[in-house]
């Protein structure tokens, strides 16, 4: 069943600069979606509208068959989906058992110790782990929450080839065992071949790969 | 995880901000609490200072001279009863501290020898009696004309005493506590000659002597007669003349003074009495005397409007530099504010999250603020507030009873904490809202 679905949005800034040009699509629970496209096609764009971050120029975005601007985007953002950012975007002030409490009231360190992070890393400050680490965290914030789609915008952009390809698959588990809708905005082959469906996003338009 | 929790996590582990804050709240409420204590401790110096001056006014009778074929007389004697008096008292209500009544008259007595003046015979031998209700209010002791050498003054429940000057009591051997016995007189001049206008006497009192003044600056006339002589004056409470049947009882011939707490409400009591009808105002006049008041009321005005002055600065600049400091440190958590909205939180959870941290840190820069402002008032109080005394050269503020003037009041503490955690509240809603007026996505894009 289809669980997040968009149809001809368009975005443009000042009604001038056509980002978007009718792009439409529908997602489905348990797998990963890769978006790929060169810098500036959108892709981000994209994802700000899938989340309910910014509004379409027009066309309608349905999450379990309901128009999000209907049901209400702070709602969307708050109930529907979680976010996974290149930059992480981790609370600095918090460690990350803290960070991923502010999602969930079940207990966060089953959830990291899962992605990888020992007991006592999970107990630091996040500043004082290293960037795969921290990306690590900010998965278990989103797969924490009880959101069934997460958006990540680039979430290997910041990291080596190595911890890239292990984050690759976390994202790729988390969809297939925790049965989450993950879209992946990427530029990274190696995120894109671990997806179930790949879509590139060229002048505006989405084509299924 | 709830907002209190983050509150509390946000200032513990960012410490330096958090001190940096707390120090910067503790100034200004610092400040404030300092200015706000000055402001009241010189209202309530002022009026203290008032209260211990105080102020009088007098209703004074005068009698309307009037000529007729080139022949000056003299109308009656203007009076004043009791009832007008109370409605005068009712007017000045609470602001009244005391008052005065004068009826004159003369006695004599044949166990008193008065000291000769001129033309001094037998029957001339007497003394003006004035009767009061306090003899120490009299113009004369107030100027410290007469001085009171033993004894007491006379006091408004006294009945048929008596005071007397130092030379009468020496030259018949009286002492306080003597009784004499008086009856009464009247003075006239005919063909010359001091006379007693009253030589069949009916009225006789048993006087007891209270108290012995001494006339240390008072000069008479070379030419005044026996009763007109300062040390043959007596002074008795109002009994004695009504006794004599010299005086009416409740009616009174003399200056009435009404002594009153406020000399700043004294035009304003002037203006209600001048209204009275029962008072005869084409034969009496009322005079006011704040003069003292008047001498300090210059320097006590411009130090309030000193500290005022000092206060709307202070105030004004603290909240200025307190609320761009404000709006600074919640414009940097523009990240922050991103990742909450991302992850979910509302827009009022996060206000309530800046918000609660700021009057928690507000809260107990306060605290210390008002703690040390308690225990520094008495040090502080001392060094403004005596400079005063001794400035003004009167004992008004002198310690003793309550002349802390510095120790912040309850309630004046309450309303300034209410109106820093209102400014620091506005000031967090106002930065926060101008990042969260913003669209998410402006927010996510601000932060990277």
């Amino acid at each position: 069943m289809n669980l997040l679905e968009f149809y001809d949005l368009k975005y443009s800034y000042n009604g001038q600069q056509n980002i978007l040009r009718g792009v439409s699509g529908k997602l489905e629970q348990g797998k990963l979606y890769a978006i790929l496209g060169p810098s500036g096609c959108g892709k981000t764009t994209l994802l700000s509208l899938l989340g309910g971050l910014d509004i379409p120029t027009s066309g309608q975005i349905l999450f379990n068959g309901k128009d999000i601007r209907k049901t209400g985007l702070a709602a969307h953002r708050r109930n529907h989906v979680s976010f996974i950012f290149q930059s992480y975007n981790l609370i600095d002030y918090l460690t990350p058992m803290e960070n991923v409490a502010l999602t969930s009231k079940l207990p966060p360190l089953p959830v990291l110790e899962r992605l990888g992070l020992t007991k006592e890393e999970s107990k630091r400050n996040v500043l004082k782990l290293s960037g795969g680490q921290q990306q690590r965290v900010a998965i278990a914030r989103a797969l924490a929450s009880e959101a069934p789609v997460i958006l990540a915008d680039e979430p290997t952009g910041n990291l080596d080839e190595d911890t890239a390809w292990d984050i690759a698959k976390i994202l790729k588990e988390s969809a297939h065992q925790m049965n989450k809708c993950v879209v992946a905005v990427t530029h990274s082959n190696e995120l894109a071949k671990q997806a179930d469906l790949v879509f590139r996003l060229k002048k505006g338009e989405l084509i299924m790969q | 995880m709830g907002i209190c929790k983050r509150a509390v996590l946000s200032l513990v582990r960012k410490k330096g901000k958090a001190i940096l804050l707390f120090l910067i709240f503790f100034l200004v409420s610092a400040l404030l609490l300092t200015c706000f204590s000055i402001l009241d401790g010189t209202r309530q110096a002022a009026r203290d200072l008032r209260t211990k001056i105080g102020a009088v006014f007098y209703i004074r009778p005068y009698t309307q001279m009037t000529m007729e074929n080139g022949t000056v007389s003299e109308g009656s004697t203007p009076t004043i009863s009791r009832q007008s008096m109370e409605e005068v008292i009712a007017i000045v209500g609470e602001e009244l501290r005391a008052y005065n009544t004068e009826h004159y008259g003369y006695a004599k007595s044949d166990r008193l020898r008065f000291l000769p003046g001129t033309g001094d015979s037998e029957a001339s031998n007497m003394g003006q009696v004035t009767a009061v209700r306090y003899s120490k209010l009299t113009d004369v002791f107030l100027s410290e004309e007469y001085t009171l050498l033993a004894g007491r003054h006379i006091e408004p429940q006294d009945k048929n005493k008596i005071l007397i000057s130092a030379e009468l009591a020496a030259e018949n051997d009286l002492e306080i506590g003597d009784v004499i016995p008086l009856t009464h007189a009247g003075l006239d001049q005919r063909d010359g000659l001091y006379i007693d206008t009253i030589p069949e006497k009916t009225a006789f009192v048993e006087a007891e002597v209270v108290g012995i003044f001494q006339c240390t600056n008072s000069q008479d006339s070379p030419d005044a007669p026996t009763a007109g002589k300062s040390v043959n004056h007596i002074f008795s409470d109002s009994h004695l003349l009504v006794n004599l049947q010299e005086q009416q009882d409740g009616i009174y011939e003399g200056e009435i003074a009404f002594y009153i707490s406020d000399p700043l409400e004294l035009e304003h009591l002037l203006e209600q009495v001048k209204a009275v009808d029962s008072i005869d105002w084409e034969n009496h006049i009322l005079r006011e005397n704040d003069f003292q008041y008047e001498q300090i009321a210059g320097q006590l005005q411009s130090m309030q409007n000193t500290a005022l002055s000092l206060i709307v600065i202070a105030a004004v600049l603290s909240m200025a530099a307190l609320m761009l400091i404000l709006m600074i440190r919640m414009r940097s958590r523009i990240h922050e504010i991103g990742i909450y909205l991302s992850v979910g939180k509302s827009k009022a959870e996060i206000l309530g999250q800046f918000a609660l941290e700021n009057w928690l840190v507000l809260t107990s820069g306060f605290c210390l603020a008002l703690l040390l402002s308690v225990l520094c008032s008495e040090l502080l109080n001392q060094s403004l507030f005596g400079i005063l005394t001794e400035a003004t050269e009167i004992a008004a503020l002198q310690t003793g009873g309550k002349s802390d003037y510095l120790n912040p009041e309850f309630l004046r503490s309450v309303l300034l904490f209410f109106g820093e955690s209102c400014a620091v509240l506005l000031t967090v809603l106002a930065s926060s809202m101008m990042t969260l007026a913003l669209k998410p996505k402006e927010i996510l894009t601000k932060m990277s």
